[in-house]
């Protein structure tokens, strides 16, 4: 099976980056605290204007932090395992690429296990236990289908940023650089860490129909909250598929026409 | 003379090295305004039918976001991760063998920086967030001049502070991460996205003390007239000596740092 060779080489690759993070493990604390109070930051934004007010548009506090928490998670699982494809660019430039190309394995593969972005467990550690003081805060208790619904949502979050990214980083085969776009398309998941219905009209079709962030947070939320919405958030897993193929056919296409820098 | 000759020459380089690369100059435009926007609509949300929260108008809200998330980015150059570059691939070898002093040859950067960054990139996120948005102008032409000088200064404090953070570059190789820290402090010390009347007391009086409210709320502060006369003096006042005081500081701390090459030897 090959699935089972690829499963045991990406387990070798992460024995080899864990190797590297206990290395420097200094580097390693100072990449998790960093992106820990990335998001703490954040949150403090969202708790200072709680002192003001009581609930902004019928959301109260836990209810945003729960939206918050859930972008966070899926953001930093991307990062995570595919953060590489942030320097995919400067790996084309560099003539880095070509290496992988020759090796016996997909490049998209050995592109994610080539280096674990561990920055983004601090990232993730702040967003899980926001989610979980959230729905603790609301005394909203998962059974079994909602466990599983949320695992499933988590994941589909983490396909929907990781098949955006992934567009924008293939383009480098075409772009002399595509990370600027990359990180202004990021950037605009930064919108879904709140609420959909604070936002106008086009901005909220826009984070559901163009840049679908929304399905990473706000719908998902919505199910567990009970805010409405609760039908569309089941569009999750099918939008983050359907992306996933896509941004997969778009790679491939991509690697296809690909020339080498020549260096 | 000859040193002005000297910071003309790094300046115009770095105009030109900046300019080159223009996607990155499209890009932080977006992400800025993209910024804004976020910010924006929160601060709507909040207010909703009030007109007013802590002697705020709606109105003043807006100008306070724009040009508070403008400001945010154009004090600040990215030139803790420049040296944290220079630091790691050994540059700054090279760099200290200039017949000129490292701290000068890279404020004669930022100089330049102000032309293609600053300038640049800020007036017109400036121009369509007004645009969009709608900004009120200075308070008078008192406030407007207090406030080009506060905003000199709030350059001037985040360029020591940058400094200082790309030489802990000595210490870790987590260039990365040390930016976004930095990030994580100024994004609400500085009031640039929360204006300090809405701080709760207790936090309110440590971000009073920090340095940090001193890059972009009181520059903003003083734009709008939210402190005036003697206040707006005294708030000056108090930055020029995080100004000077932070001048110090990074002389010192490069001193410090600096005996760390040469145990390494290079």
């Amino acid at each position: 099976m090959k699935i089972i060779k690829y499963a045991k080489l990406y387990i070798e690759f992460l024995k080899q980056n864990i190797k590297a993070i206990l290395e420097y493990r200094a580097d390693f604390i100072v990449g998790f605290l960093s992106t820990l109070m990335i998001q703490t930051s954040g949150l403090l934004f969202v708790w200072i204007i709680f002192q003001n007010i009581s609930n902004i548009k019928g959301w109260s506090f836990y209810e945003v932090t729960m939206v918050y928490g859930m972008l966070g998670l899926s953001k930093a699982l991307f990062g995570l395992f595919l953060g590489n494809l942030w320097d995919f660019g400067s790996s084309i430039r560099m003539g880095d690429f070509d290496r992988i190309l020759l090796r016996p394995m997909p490049p998209l593969l050995h592109l994610a296990a080539n280096k674990i972005h561990h920055n983004n467990l601090g990232e993730a550690v702040v967003a899980l236990v926001v989610m979980i003081t959230s729905l603790l805060k609301l005394k909203i208790y998962l059974g079994p289908t909602d466990i599983f619904l949320m695992l499933l949502f988590i994941i589909s979050g983490t396909l929907i940023f990781s098949s955006i990214i992934l567009i924008t980083a293939t383009l480098s085969f075409w772009m002399v650089n595509s990370k600027p776009l990359t990180w202004a398309v990021y950037t605009v998941s930064n919108f879904a860490q709140f609420p959909l219905i604070i936002f106008s009209k086009v901005v909220a079709v826009g984070l559901t129909w163009v840049l679908p962030y929304a399905f990473v947070s706000y719908y998902p939320a919505t199910h567990f909250l009970n805010k409405g919405y609760g039908g569309i958030s089941l569009l999750s897993p099918v939008i983050a598929l359907g992306l996933w193929i896509i941004s997969l056919a778009f790679w491939k296409f991509g690697l296809k026409s690909y020339t080498s820098t020549g260096s | 003379m000859k040193i002005i000759s000297k910071i003309k020459e790094i300046a115009s380089m770095f105009i030109k090295q900046d300019l080159s690369y223009s996607g990155f100059t499209w890009a932080s435009m977006a992400v800025n305004i993209l910024g804004i926007i976020v910010t924006y609509y929160i601060w709507m949300a909040v207010y909703g039918s009030k007109t007013e929260m802590h002697g705020m108008s709606k109105n003043q809200m807006i100008t306070y976001i724009i040009l508070s998330g403008v400001l945010l980015s154009g004090v600040q150059w990215m030139l803790n991760l420049y040296i944290s570059q220079l630091i790691q691939s050994g540059g700054i070898a090279m760099e200290l063998l200039r017949p000129i002093d490292f701290q000068l040859s890279l404020f004669s950067a930022r100089l330049g920086g102000f032309v293609s960054y600053t300038v640049i990139q800020c007036i017109p996120v400036l121009i369509v967030s007004s645009l969009i948005f709608g900004i009120s102008p200075p308070k008078s032409v008192i406030c407007a001049l207090l406030f080009v000088i506060s905003l000199l200064m709030a350059i001037g404090i985040t360029f020591f502070i940058e400094f200082c953070v790309g030489l802990i570059a000595f210490y870790t190789n987590s260039t990365w991460g040390l930016q976004h820290m930095k990030d994580a402090i100024l994004f609400f010390s500085t009031g640039a996205v929360i204006p300090l009347a809405f701080f709760p007391g207790w936090l309110k009086s440590i971000i009073v003390i920090l340095p940090f409210k001193d890059i972009v709320y009181t520059p903003v502060s003083i734009y709008m007239g939210i402190v005036t006369g003697e206040q707006a003096i005294k708030a000056m006042f108090f930055q020029l000596i995080w100004l000077i005081l932070f001048f110090f500081i990074s002389r010192v701390f490069f001193k410090f740092a600096i005996k760390k090459i040469t145990v390494q030897g290079g």
